[in-house]
């Protein structure tokens, strides 16, 4: 067995909270002194303990979890920015960080001189920067501005001169912050073509970010850390569904973890309640299958009469993606106008989402758009596949397939009938 | 320590680009540019010799003073600039301490680079001095390499020290332009040595600058090598320090991070 390209042994790492005078003379004097351990424990902060984990060469490790779970420093301390206070670190071979971007730019110098800086740093030769020169600024489509000072350039230039830098470096290993979410849409695209580029080239990935659904099509593995501790290691399904069990578990508790429930009222109307029930349920549930039918109920107050109202439900997965949008209004459904207390019911059917965990936003909409007079948060559902391991996390959608078949080409065209027949008539059956 | 002046050789490349670096943003948008290396100790020069030679009379042993002061401004402004600039290093490189990694001792040592370079600039004016005040042209001359590597050893142990230090108090930036204006008055540089009383000597010349600057003017003014006691004494305390300071900064680099 080759060595892996990234072995973290037992890493811990301790953060003072608050800069005491202490810390200097405790540094100078910390081996002729006792610590006193109760007093430590109440001034530290573990943002990573006892973590283990390693990355074979060639492979993709993702790290998620919610915020504050030590993903970034475990970055940091990869990137050998910060060092662990206890564990042992093993790297083999160069190291990059698409982590801050443009981090070692000085505003005064020129696009030109700030990419030999910062490739330098990055622990690029000169003869390698000068080789591949033309290739980081075409990259970063900023030949007409490589001799300006990079001050004058704007936000976005700037990040997309420093992820050119970055990419070029030809890392052994490369870490990966979720800063992909820079620029427009096109340079995006452009930096995860890059990305695959690399992991084909044989570069080992340590990726960190919020979007599962991202850390699903890079990584082959993931690491769910919660509060500094490995919750699990393994595969990147296992993991990412115990993290989105976690999150759901969280969510059932009523406890606020990554997503506050929010709502707002205005004097007229209130929404009091958004519940998804499974249909004919009497109560919410917190488990559907994809192929569910589902009633999303809405309660709300009303202070004054609303004519002419509208909803509209957002359904929302974990990472934030909006996996629907349902307007009344644009299913040509003409409410009953609202007053007192009630409910307004939307049924779906069937549900058709993707497994992952999701909550519905609902608004309320009087006559006049625009201003919702009212909306509120369910509470997180799940919805679990059929076939578990398979079509798991891939997309949000389940379409209804209404035929698959195998259509060998034929030794000469003869157009045949029956084929054609069969696909216009199949298109409605449930 | 052997092992981190390895990880340092391998970032040798780096240290080159921030030399370059500081020259280039310590004069990026001002008007005269390098010039300023010239002019700072230029006027100091002439101040010094309006003051201390035309008002009060300050004796030189015999030597006109504006050279007299030039020489030791030469090393002097080279020390001055580089403990200002080296000291805030770290601190004013925050973004690239707490982003990227890199032996950290390459910003306060980018920083004494850079001073060379000015040394190098106003070097050109004080050989027109020479010619101008004729003084000789002797082997002794070759001294001044020796006294250059003595007075970075010196600086590196007080940059090192003084940057570490102010990353995690802030006290330091505010201790060291007091500092080194005292530091002016310590070393011979408006008076010369002789003005200092016989029984004081050897504590006068524990200050490191005392022996450089003194040897400066032996050397390229008297024609004569350095008083061997000076400049060991020189020699020695500054390698004690850069030893000493090194080992320090190493032992803090650990925590720059968490702390600055």
């Amino acid at each position: 067995m080759t060595k892996p390209a990234v072995k973290f042994e037992n890493v811990s790492k301790r953060y003072r909270l608050g800069i005491g005078h202490s810390s200097l003379r405790d540094l100078v004097t910390r081996p002729f002194r006792k610590s006193n351990e109760a007093d430590e424990y109440k001034r530290t902060l573990w943002a990573l303990r006892n973590v283990s984990f390693e990355v074979e060469r060639g492979s993709a490790l993702g790290l998620i979890g919610p915020n504050g779970s030590g993903k970034t420093t475990s970055l940091k301390i990869l990137s050998r920015i910060t060092q662990p206070t206890s564990g042992k670190v093993e790297i083999n071979g160069r190291i990059s960080a698409l982590i801050e971007l443009g981090a070692g730019f000085h505003p005064d110098l020129t696009g030109r001189e700030n990419v030999y800086l910062n490739a330098t740093i990055l622990g690029m030769t000169r003869k390698e920067i000068e080789k591949r020169f033309d290739e980081i600024v075409a990259f970063s489509g900023l030949e007409r501005f490589i001799d300006t000072p990079v001050k004058r350039y704007s936000s976005g230039m700037y990040v997309r001169l420093g992820f050119s830098v970055a990419a070029h470096v030809e890392p052994d290993v490369l870490l990966v912050d979720e800063v992909l979410a820079v620029g427009d849409a096109q340079f995006r695209q452009k930096c995860a073509r890059r990305i695959e580029e690399l992991q084909k080239l044989g570069t080992t990935i340590v990726f960190v970010a919020h979007n599962l659904y991202l850390v699903k099509s890079v990584c082959d593995k993931a690491v769910f850390l919660l509060n500094g501790e490995v919750q699990y290691s393994g595969d990147v399904d296992d993991a990412i569904k115990a993290y989105e069990d976690y999150i759901y578990e969280q969510q059932a508790k009523g406890a606020k973890v990554t997503h506050h429930r929010l709502s707002g009222a205005s004097n007229e109307i209130a929404i009091t309640n958004v519940e998804v029930r499974h249909l004919g349920g009497a109560v919410a549930s917190e488990e559907f299958l994809h192929s569910d039918p589902v009633e999303i109920r809405v309660h709300y107050r009303a202070q004054k009469p609303i004519r002419d109202p509208k909803v509209v439900l957002r359904i929302r997965r974990a990472d934030g993606t909006t996996a629907a949008m349902i307007r009344t209004a644009d299913y040509g459904i003409q409410l009953d106008d609202l007053e007192g207390e009630g409910d307004i019911a939307v049924l779906v059917d069937p549900l058709q989402l993707a497994s992952g965990a999701f909550m519905v936003n609902a608004s309320l909409f009087g006559p006049i758009d625009g201003v919702p007079l009212a909306w509120a948060d369910s509470r997180w559902f799940r919805v679990v596949g059929i076939s578990p391991g398979h079509e798991e996390l891939s997309g949000v959608f389940v379409p209804r397939v209404a035929r698959a078949y195998v259509e060998p080409q034929r030794p000469f065209s003869l157009m045949n009938g029956n084929e054609t027949t069969i696909l216009e008539e199949q298109s409605s059956k449930s | 320590m052997l092992a981190d002046l390895k990880t340092l050789y391998n970032y040798r490349e780096l240290l080159g680009m921030w030399v370059f670096r500081e020259i280039r943003v310590r004069y990026k948008q001002s008007f005269l540019g390098a010039a300023w290396a010239i002019l700072q100790p230029l006027v100091l020069m002439l101040m010094f010799t309006i003051v201390f030679s035309i008002m009060a009379r300050f004796p030189t042993d015999g030597i006109p003073y504006p050279i007299f002061s030039y020489t030791a401004l030469l090393p002097w402004t080279l020390f001055a600039t580089s403990i200002s600039f080296g000291v805030n290093s770290l601190i004013n490189n925050m973004s690239l301490v707490t982003k990227t990694y890199f032996p950290r001792e390459v910003l306060p040592m980018g920083v004494i680079g850079a001073a060379l370079f000015d040394y190098t600039i106003a070097s050109s004016i004080f050989v027109v001095m020479l010619i101008y005040y004729k003084v000789p042209l002797t082997w002794h001359f070759l001294w001044i390499p020796v006294l250059l590597v003595i007075q970075i050893f010196l600086m590196l142990g007080i940059i090192l020290l003084g940057s570490a230090l102010t990353v995690f108090y802030r006290d330091v930036r505010f201790v060291v332009p007091l500092g080194v204006q005292l530091w002016l008055y310590a070393t011979p540089i408006i008076y010369p040595v002789s003005l200092v009383p016989e029984k004081f000597r050897t504590l006068y010349m524990l200050n490191p600058m005392a022996g450089i600057v003194e040897s400066y003017r032996q050397v390229i003014l008297r024609g004569q090598p350095p008083v061997t006691k000076d400049i060991a004494l020189a020699a020695a305390v500054s390698i004690i320090l850069f030893l000493i300071s090194y080992r320090v900064f190493k032992r803090l680099e650990v925590v720059f991070n968490d702390i600055i």
